[in-house]
């Protein structure tokens, strides 16, 4: 029961950290012109990739919030949503190390990258963690048990 | 059965979202913007700065080497004075050193201070993406909006205690800044260009003299050391701080009332498109 809480507590939470963290790149429109400066600034893409991926990104990160609500296909999806967070958090990791100073560009402009940050997005990787592997483990049993 | 329910919760979900975007999106009314109080006073462009990073900044001697910064129209009014700055800085003839303006539109550079964009940059000579900001994004900025009256940059000296060298190079930009924008455009060219030549040994004037004429190195050299001109440096560093500036380059890109921050270097195709996305809203 406690498992089954928890598991529906981490789909609905990080599925809502998805949605907000899309919703606030994308409205107003000029969240989502500062989120590709944001990108910019981290100086690893060339323009046409910044402006690339701040376009598509942001409706991504709704659209896999609300796939994570729904919960179908929730160990793909779980999996994927770990693999994108592991993502952000190792470019943040590297262009923090390499004394860059940009715009975290998590949940709107105007954050910079800080220890703070990379925590914060380190703790979100958690529940995705937690319910790729609870998921994709409650797959592998259901054909045992049948 | 509970897969298919699952869909149709999640199709319902996107079109929600959809929905409110669209109709939100439709609603958006940015506010006005207040009216200035005075009628604004056009100010000669900062024009004939080089063009890219890559190339070598002008000499004392030698005009800016072509490039799309010439391509800009050249501005309508007699270049008399350097007239937007000189409300900052005063005119060479005057003896007074004045603290820094607190109105950023009162120093900024661009064919019209009341420009419907103000981009206000803290920067510090020895940070290397404050080289890469200048070099590869603002100087277009000069040329590509300043000089037409669309944008007006104010650039803020913000030198950082671990740099050695940043707060004397700081001196010789804003003692520069008095002899005018194209002046000004010289010395921040040749201090960021050979940034990385001076910012080894801490020899700056060399790097200043080849920009300027030699009466005009000594004028700026006897500026630079006004203790005045620390004054002036110490507000903007101030006035950084109190805006929470805590690292260089920082950009705060104001219109509307609106104003957005940016920690870093921005590519100037990407900035551009947010610019040009301010200005399309007027």
């Amino acid at each position: 029961m406690l498992w089954r809480l928890l598991h529906w507590i981490s789909r609905v939470g990080l599925g809502a950290v998805f949605v907000y963290a899309g919703f606030v790149k994308v409205y107003p429109r000029r969240h989502q012109l500062a989120f590709a400066m944001d990108l910019s600034t981290y100086q690893l893409l060339p323009e046409w990739a910044v402006v690339l991926v701040a376009e598509t990104l942001p409706w991504m990160e709704i659209l896999l919030g609300l796939a994570l609500w729904s919960g179908w296909k929730l160990r793909y999806f779980a999996a994927f949503t770990g693999l994108l967070l592991t993502a952000f958090i190792s470019v943040m990791l590297i262009t923090y190390a390499r004394g860059i100073e940009a715009n975290c560009g998590c949940f709107g402009p105007g954050e910079a990258i800080s220890p703070y940050t990379l925590a914060r997005d380190s703790l979100i990787l958690a529940p995705a963690l937690y319910l790729a592997i609870s998921s994709w483990r409650q797959a592998g049993a259901a054909p045992a048990a049948s | 059965m509970l897969t298919s329910k699952r869909i149709i919760i999640g199709l319902i979900l996107v079109g929600l979202v959809g929905v409110g975007v669209w109709q939100m999106g439709r609603v958006e009314e940015p506010a006005p913007e207040p009216a200035p109080s005075t009628p604004p006073k056009a100010a000669p462009a900062p024009a004939e700065s080089p063009a890219t990073g890559s190339q070598p900044p002008a000499t004392a001697g030698q005009s800016a080497p072509a490039g799309r910064v010439q391509s800009s129209p050249p501005p309508a009014e007699p270049p008399a004075a350097p007239a937007q700055r000189s409300q900052a800085l005063p005119p060479p003839v005057s003896s007074s050193f004045p603290a820094a303006p607190e109105e950023a539109r009162a120093r900024c550079w661009g064919n019209d201070p009341n420009a419907p964009v103000l981009i206000e940059v803290f920067s510090d000579f020895q940070c290397p993406h404050c080289r890469t900001l200048y070099l590869e994004t603002m100087r277009q900025v000069l040329a590509d909006y300043a000089a037409q009256g669309r944008v007006c940059l104010a650039y803020y000296e913000f030198p950082l205690s671990q740099n050695p060298y940043s707060r004397a190079a700081a001196r010789y930009a804003v003692a520069a800044s008095r002899l005018g924008a194209q002046k000004w455009i010289q010395v921040m060219d040749a201090l960021y260009y050979y940034q990385g030549q001076w910012s080894q040994d801490g020899r700056i004037e060399p790097v200043v003299a080849q920009a300027l004429s030699e009466n005009e190195f000594k004028q700026v050299q006897a500026w630079a050391n006004d203790p005045r001109v620390e004054g002036w440096i110490e507000r903007d560093v101030a006035e950084g701080k109190r805006r929470g500036v805590g690292s260089t380059p920082t950009v705060f890109i104001t219109a509307r009332g609106d104003t957005q921050k940016v920690t870093g270097a921005v590519q100037y195709g990407v900035l551009r498109r947010y610019i040009d996305s301010l200005l399309a809203q007027r």
